[in-house]
């Protein structure tokens, strides 16, 4: 039906390109935004960006990093508008759910989930690549095009913050827990009388 | 060891980028100090139950894709725009082509007018210097953009021409119904309004003369007419006279005398009227320069065994006649 074959072939790609790659694009954006909807919007962009330019895709030698380094770039400008996209968190949840073994690890898990959302937007990246995408610290700078000592030195700041944070949090998670305990042990009483 | 060696190394550690060496260093000093052996365990199991977590991801490509499409749509307002520009463009571009054509239509120099008087003859000589020298009551006409692609004038009335030659821009000379085109020549042309006929003589070079339906071309020596009426061109033999105006010569070679006197009322802007049809059987051989009508006539009286008589500006010519040649 098309009247230009060659172009019809490079949307064919597109949206070949759109479906291999916008949760790379979107997901970078979350670690980075902690924000769904506005990692969408940022991930969409970089398909408009993407669509501008289907021309020249073909050429794209790493096109999951480019894209990735696009959404990375456009979450960055997004902060730098509005830096409070509100108290939000990145949600996460257990590969092997048969490794989720009772309350213990649901604690860890929401306490993670607080620390992640402490680190400062580049180095929530790079940890979240390496936690929760599985990366190597040499695949984390290729796909971020940063150097492996930008990468080591990310962790270790995440780790210094999340020792401080993690002992904070369950500090202030045993205090509420004795409180509550407390509370729940004690209101039968009172219902009683 | 200071705190951030501890977390540089332990980060390493933990994501498996330790060298030998740095690896040993850590392992002594945690084995030297019990708290921060217990800090690492802390990060380590931390780091181990991160690992084993993973983005709370919920998303079907396909909504996004459609919600993509949307936007792609909404986004090619650019490209629309961009048309627009275009268009814009265009329009301008025709704009001023129309405005530049515009002008040049009314920058176009009015046309220019040569007019003489009964009697009065005039020289004009125009722009690439052709010389036009106007019978009198005549108006040649000068189109505003002469000489620039064509060398076009009208004319009604008679005028001998001498074109300049310039093959690039032929000479058209417009009269009523007929149409004289040149590159370069001499020629007479009388196209009298009130007369039946258009007549051109060729003096030199080549001439067109044409209508809607036919062309003739024109050598040296040779005349043609068109009559109006019949949209017939004609050529014309034996026609000396033409030019009788502008050379002051009359000449008539073995020429019947209704010709002869056809020719000297033309010239001498005078009536003759032959009395006996029969006269004008007879011919008559002969050439005036700067004639004077008596003189002509008493020559034609003799040479014809005719006479005449005057009366105003009329004269009768008298006499047995001829009877028919041939």
């Amino acid at each position: 039906m098309s009247l230009n074959p060659d172009q019809d072939i490079s949307d064919e790609n597109f949206k070949r390109l759109y479906f291999e790659y916008y949760s790379v694009a979107h997901r970078t954006a979350i670690y980075i935004l902690k924000n769904q909807d506005a990692a969408e919007d940022v991930a969409q962009n970089v398909f408009l960006k993407l669509w501008d330019k289907r021309n020249q895709l073909s050429d794209l030698n790493n096109p999951k990093a480019y894209i990735a380094q696009m959404a990375r770039n456009g979450a960055l400008d997004t902060l730098k508008k509005d830096d409070n996209l509100g108290e939000e968190y990145i949600p996460l949840e257990f590969v092997d759910h048969a490794a989720d073994n009772g309350s213990q690890s649901e604690e860890m898990r929401v306490a993670i989930e607080r620390a992640v959302a402490q680190l400062s937007p580049k180095c929530r990246l790079v940890f979240s690549l390496s936690r929760f995408e599985g990366l190597t610290n040499p695949e984390i700078a290729e796909h971020l095009d940063v150097s492996i000592r930008t990468v080591e030195t990310q962790i270790s700041n995440a780790l210094k913050l999340f020792r401080t944070d993690l002992r904070h949090y369950f500090i202030e998670f045993l205090g509420w827990g004795i409180l509550i305990g407390y509370y729940l042990i004690d209101q039968p009483s009172n219902f009683i009388f | 060891m200071n705190d951030q060696k501890f977390f540089d190394l332990s980060a390493k550690r933990l994501s498996g980028t330790i060298t030998p060496e740095e690896e040993l260093e850590l392992t002594n000093y945690l084995a030297d100090q019990p708290d921060q052996n217990k800090a690492f365990q802390e990060l380590e199991r931390h780091w181990n139950v991160s690992g084993q977590l993973r983005l709370k991801y919920e998303n079907d490509p396909q909504t996004a894709w459609e919600k993509f499409s949307q936007l792609k749509s909404d986004h090619e307002p650019k490209t629309v725009r961009w048309v627009h520009f275009a268009y814009r463009l265009a329009a301008m571009v025709i704009l001023t082509i129309g405005l530049g054509f515009l002008f040049r239509e009314f920058g176009k120099s009015e046309p220019f007018y040569y007019a003489t008087f009964e009697g009065e003859t005039k020289w004009v000589v125009l722009a690439d210097s052709s010389r036009i020298r106007l019978n009198e009551s005549s108006l040649l006409t000068i189109d505003g953009d002469f000489n620039e692609e064509q060398r076009n004038v009208k004319l009604k009335g008679e005028a001998f021409f001498e074109i300049a030659r310039d093959e690039t821009r032929p000479f058209i000379i417009q009269t009523d119904k007929a149409t004289t085109r040149v590159l370069g020549t001499s020629f007479n042309i009388k196209a009298i309004e009130k007369e039946p006929h258009v007549e051109i003589y060729v003096v030199s070079g080549k001439v067109s003369f044409s209508t809607e339906q036919a062309e003739l071309i024109l050598t040296k020596g040779m005349a043609a007419n068109f009559t109006k009426e019949s949209n017939l061109l004609a050529l014309d033999t034996d026609e000396y006279n033409a030019l009788a105006w502008h050379s002051k010569t009359l000449k008539f070679d073995d020429a019947p005398l209704d010709k002869v006197f056809a020719d000297l009322q033309e010239y001498f802007n005078v009536d003759i009227f032959m009395a006996n049809d029969k006269i004008k059987n007879c011919r008559f051989t002969g050439e005036f320069k700067e004639p004077s009508l008596n003189e002509v006539l008493k020559v034609i009286s003799i040479s014809a065994s005719v006479s005449f008589t005057k009366e105003n500006n009329s004269y009768t010519i008298q006499g047995e006649g001829c009877s028919p040649a041939n």
